[in-house]
């Protein structure tokens, strides 16, 4: 516990830092801190000296080791995509499915498998918010809300915030999908379970998705309403490269705005961040660079195994091997994120 | 019947001291009183509306101490007998006029009682008002004991009159708000008939002519107070010290050499009129004094004047050594106390004090044993400034542009403190908080990026906050300035203002609506409920993201006020079950934070609960439990 403090310690290391990742952890617990327009707000001083907020919020600490041991049961990799048992290259099979994904519509085939099994009853997603940019979390529980949470929302949202609905529905078995973040916080919450809810076993299955950065909520809002002028923010791609733009769907017309332009509105957190794969997941999804409609599914636990075997029983996923020289350069980028971090 | 409009002349009453004040107004026979309220002045007109109709006078609360002191004077130059009443504050906002009303005079009997509060008990400061008034060169008269409030104030009409001009009586705290014997006198059978002399024109311009005739005024005032009965000497014809003293001093002073047996060797000098000085009855007294003791509340007005006096004379009087305030023998501020004067003396003296007990039973003692507690230094149970200041903090919080709350004087004046989460960053006098907003609001083009916010309560907003809106609006400042608007002048005991229905006198009057008259000014004009908590934060965040003048009422009735009208709206209790108490999740949120006084902490069972003795009813809590523990049932 020597590790874990409190609010103020949250404050002074992440917040005031401003090192949030607008993960969502530390919100709704209480009445001290909250989000508000994609901003985390601390309203007012809290004494709790081992707070939940400190403890799994992920940019206070984090300790590899015990969560490698945790969910890995071994020793942690730490080098390219850390520990994992099969990288595939995958894509829903249902067409609805695959046309409103972000990829392949691996995620929400996933999902889909997970709750029809019972593996989850419950799923802690990433809506999006009509017009906006940003996202919220948003608790699933049937294949319809599933599928109405594809799609990728390039600004931090929160969405760790209703776990706590989620628990207190009485949910036992959560699926969530989160960022390298957000997984980090969830085997941080799984680890110190400060308040005894059974988090580990409630959170059985956590899809991480590859990230290498998100907007920052607020600055992002105002960089595409007050600069550009764009209004209702529909959905958002990154092409593949060489295109260094982002495609934002805004009022019936796409708009390619320059990578570099909105570089200086990706959150401070990610800059900081090491993990582009989400390394503690149970299987990680991203993009198939050169292969549009594609994923790359990368397996690290049995119930990670156990859900893809679902899908694929379920005939709701299809997977192709993926190519070793893919994998070599998907390590190198992996790297370069995590030196990167380091400077 | 009141008591005092009693018809009952030699009958001995006990009566607080302001309403000795009143008596004494009744017993002139003024036709007007008026007054903006202000503890601890705010009985007198308190006590006279209640028995206006049966005595056939006039009274009102007016908008603010100014506009009181010029209705008081509209019937003093038209030749009646009108009283006005303020506190040390409001003798600020009156004196402009004072200032102006002082050169021209009257023509009926004027008098203005002002009532200090030494230690600021109920005030922003403690100032001794008595500094205006000499410069104003009006008579001032200060009382001692209740039934002398009373006879004063027959008198300075009297001096008033003959003057034509006003008179001036200072009270304090201890005066105002203790009770004592007051015997009655006559109560006039007529009142002359109001008649505005228009041949006579009363223009403060040129002071090359009124000025002198002020003069002349208070030379004549001089002449009239040096034989006042209210000035007495006891004590021994040379005494080894001499106590000069007035106001509540000489009650402590003589209390104290009776309890120190020093009857013999201390002599008391109390002075009844203390501007102008009795001259000749002072300067006799010096002759014989080796040692002089100054003893008054706040700053030391009659001993710096005694000093003059001296030091004009000092060809003429033998060495004195003089202690008070100046030689820190006497405190500098605060209020005195029995129990300080016998120290103090008993020191000079050389003698030992008495017990505690001795000293308790003194009479000094019993007649402030009524006096009036000290407002306790949060909001009452179910207060909405509370619930307000919850959503203003919330709301800067969620802008996170570190907005600035301009304050002002009120109940939520106390916003400055815990129970007000700190908000409020400034505190200064009536409307002050939105006319500084207004110039905050001013300083974007230097590149201030803080939002500024006002605060204001209806009563300060009829009061003085109207001008600055004004002025916000026509030079377009970016503020907004919130009205909590509580619909009482609660601090001072639920007065009625423009905007209440019913007048001093208890008749109907045309309310004057704030959301009518903000909008007919066309300023965006928001209206909420503070105990929606959320729902306001929003609001006000929202409005702070618009540019320009822009106000929201937050309405809700005063608390003390909804006790009086009715039951309770929701019986609420803790389900201790869910109570997180100080864990992870809450850490005493109810009690800690919010700070309402109906809840509880319970040490040993580390769990919140109601208090249902002081609970309001209010039901806001059950909305800021984080875990719903706080259940609120309609009552
Ligand atoms: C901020 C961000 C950055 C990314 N960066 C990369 C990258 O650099 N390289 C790469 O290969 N892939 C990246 N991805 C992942 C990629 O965009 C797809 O999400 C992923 O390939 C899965 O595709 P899919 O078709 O299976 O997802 P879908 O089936 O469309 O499902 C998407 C799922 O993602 C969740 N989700 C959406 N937005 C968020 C969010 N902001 N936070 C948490 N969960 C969210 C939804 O709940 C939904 O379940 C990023 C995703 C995000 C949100
Ligand atoms: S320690 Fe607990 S109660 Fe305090 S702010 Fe953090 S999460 Fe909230
Ligand atoms: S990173 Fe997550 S837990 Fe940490 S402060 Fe930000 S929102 Fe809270
Ligand atoms: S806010 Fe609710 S949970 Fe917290 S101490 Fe009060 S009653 Fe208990
Ligand atoms: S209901 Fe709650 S907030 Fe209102 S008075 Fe009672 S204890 Fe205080």
């Amino acid at each position: 516990m020597d590790q874990i403090h409190g609010l103020d310690e949250l404050s002074r290391r992440v917040l005031d830092k401003g090192l949030c990742a607008s993960c969502g952890s530390c919100v709704g617990r209480c009445p001290y801190v909250t989000e508000f327009k994609g901003r985390t707000v601390v309203l007012h001083r809290c004494t709790v000296e081992h707070g939940r907020c400190f403890a799994y919020c992920p940019m206070t600490f984090f300790d590899p080791e015990a969560a490698s041991r945790m969910v890995f049961g071994t020793r942690a990799e730490a080098s390219g995509i850390g520990r994992y048992e099969d990288v595939k290259a995958s894509r829903a099979t249902d067409e609805t499915v695959a046309e409103a994904a972000q990829g392949g519509g691996t995620v929400t085939s996933l999902l889909i498998a997970a709750l029809n099994s019972g593996m989850i009853d419950s799923a802690v997603l990433t809506s999006s918010i009509p017009g906006e940019a940003r996202g919220r979390g948003f608790v699933g529980t049937t294949v319809a809300e599933i599928a109405s949470c594809s799609g990728s929302k390039f600004a931090g949202s929160h969405s760790l915030s209703v776990l706590r609905e989620a628990l207190d529905q009485g949910r036992s078995r959560i699926g969530v999908v989160a960022l390298p973040c957000q997984v980090r916080s969830l085997r941080k919450m799984a680890l110190y379970d400060l308040k005894q809810e059974k988090l580990r076993e409630r959170v059985p299955l956590v899809i991480g998705l590859f990230c290498n950065w998100a907007f920052s909520p607020r600055q992002f809002a105002e960089f595409l309403g007050k600069e550009l002028g764009l209004g209702h923010i529909g959905k958002i791609d990154i092409p593949p490269p060489p295109a260094q733009v982002l495609e934002v769907e805004t009022q019936g017309r796409t708009v390619s705005v320059p990578l570099d332009l909105v570089r200086p509105m990706i959150q401070d957190a990610c800059r900081v961040c090491p993990d582009m794969t989400a390394e503690f997941a149970d299987v990680s999804v991203g993009m198939y660079e050169g292969r549009p409609g594609w994923n790359t599914l990368v397996v690290r636990t049995a119930a990670g195994a156990g859900v893809v075997g679902e899908a694929l029983a379920a005939a709701g996923l299809e997977t192709d091997v993926f190519p070793s020289e893919n994998l070599e350069h998907l390590k190198e980028a992996s790297e370069q994120k995590r030196t990167r971090a380091a400077q | 019947m009141a008591l005092i409009s009693k018809d009952d002349p030699g009958r001995e009453l006990l009566l607080m001291g302001n309403e000795a004040v009143a008596r004494g107004a009744l017993e002139a026979g003024i036709s007007v009183a008026a007054a903006y309220p202000g503890n601890p002045s705010s009985e007198i007109i308190g006590s006279l509306a209640e028995v206006a109709e049966d005595m056939g006078i006039y009274v009102e609360w007016s908008v603010n101490e100014k506009v009181a002191l010029e209705v008081a004077a509209a019937a003093a130059v038209s030749g009646l007998n009108a009283l006005v009443a303020m506190k040390q504050n409001g003798l600020n906002v009156a004196s402009d006029f004072l200032m102006n009303l002082n050169l021209t005079g009257i023509r009926g009997g004027l008098v203005l009682v002002v009532c200090d509060d030494p230690s600021g008990i109920s005030s922003t400061n403690e100032q001794d008002s008595r500094i205006l008034v000499k410069s104003a060169d009006l008579p001032l008269l200060e009382p001692s004991t209740f039934h002398e409030a009373k006879d004063m104030v027959r008198f300075a009409f009297e001096v008033s009159r003959e003057i034509n001009n006003v008179c001036m009586i200072r009270s304090v705290t201890r005066i105002s708000h203790a009770r004592g014997n007051v015997t009655l006198g006559p109560l006039p059978s007529a009142r002359p008939k109001p008649h505005f002399d228009t041949n006579i024109i009363l223009s403060a311009l040129p002071a090359s002519l009124t000025h002198p005739t002020a003069h002349r005024r208070f030379r004549q005032a001089k002449r009239l107070l040096a034989d006042s009965t209210f000035n007495s000497y006891q004590g021994p014809d040379t005494p080894e010290l001499l106590v000069i003293t007035c106001g509540s001093g000489y009650l402590f002073s003589q209390e104290a050499v009776r309890l120190l047996g020093l009857e013999s060797r201390v002599g008391l000098l109390k002075i009844g009129t203390t501007w102008p000085l009795p001259e000749e009855l002072i300067l006799s007294r010096l002759r014989d004094a080796g040692r002089v003791l100054f003893i008054e509340e706040v700053d030391p007005f009659l001993e710096d004047n005694v000093l003059e006096l001296f030091a004009e004379h000092n060809t003429t009087l033998p060495k004195v050594s003089f202690l008070g305030k100046k030689s820190g023998t006497v405190p500098d501020l605060g209020e005195l106390s029995p129990g300080l004067i016998i120290g103090i003396l008993a020191d000079l003296m050389k003698v030992s004090r008495p017990h505690a007990d001795e000293a308790y039973s003194s009479t000094a003692t019993d007649a402030l044993r009524n006096f009036a507690p000290a407002r306790s230094l949060a909001f009452c149970p179910g207060c909405p400034h509370r619930a307000s200041y919850w959503a203003v903090k919330k709301a800067l919080a969620l802008d996170g542009r570190d907005g600035v709350v301009f304050g002002d004087i009120g109940c939520y004046a106390l916003g400055v403190l815990a129970t007000g989460f700190h908000q409020s960053k400034t505190l200064h006098a009536m409307g002050s908080g939105t006319g500084m907003a207004s110039g905050f609001g001013m300083l974007g083009r230097f590149g201030a990026t803080q939002p500024a916010i006002a605060l204001c309560g209806d009563s300060t907003f009829y009061h003085a906050a109207i001008p600055a809106l004004l002025n916000a609006l026509h030079h377009q400042s970016d503020l907004l300035m919130i009205i909590l608007d509580n619909s009482a002048t609660a601090m001072t005991g639920f007065q009625p203002h423009p905007g209440s229905s019913v007048n001093a006198m208890g008749s109907q009057a045309p309310a004057v609506v704030i959301e009518d008259l903000c909008t007919s000014l066309g300023l965006k004009t928001v209206i909420g409920d503070p105990f929606d908590l959320d729902e306001s934060a929003v609001t006000i965040y929202e409005l702070l993201q618009e540019s320009g003048t822009k106000v929201l009422i937050l309405r809700q009735m005063c608390a003390l006020v909804g006790a009086k009208k009715g039951p309770r709206r929701y019986t609420v209790t803790v389900d201790q079950d869910k109570c997180l108490g100080d864990e992870c999740g809450c850490d005493r949120f109810c009690t800690r934070v919010f700070r309402c006084p109906g809840l509880n902490w319970d040490v040993s069972l580390k769990k919140a609960r109601v208090d249902e003795a002081i609970c309001a009813g209010c039901g806001v809590c059950a909305d800021i439990c984080p875990s719903h523990a706080i259940v609120r049932e309609r009552a």
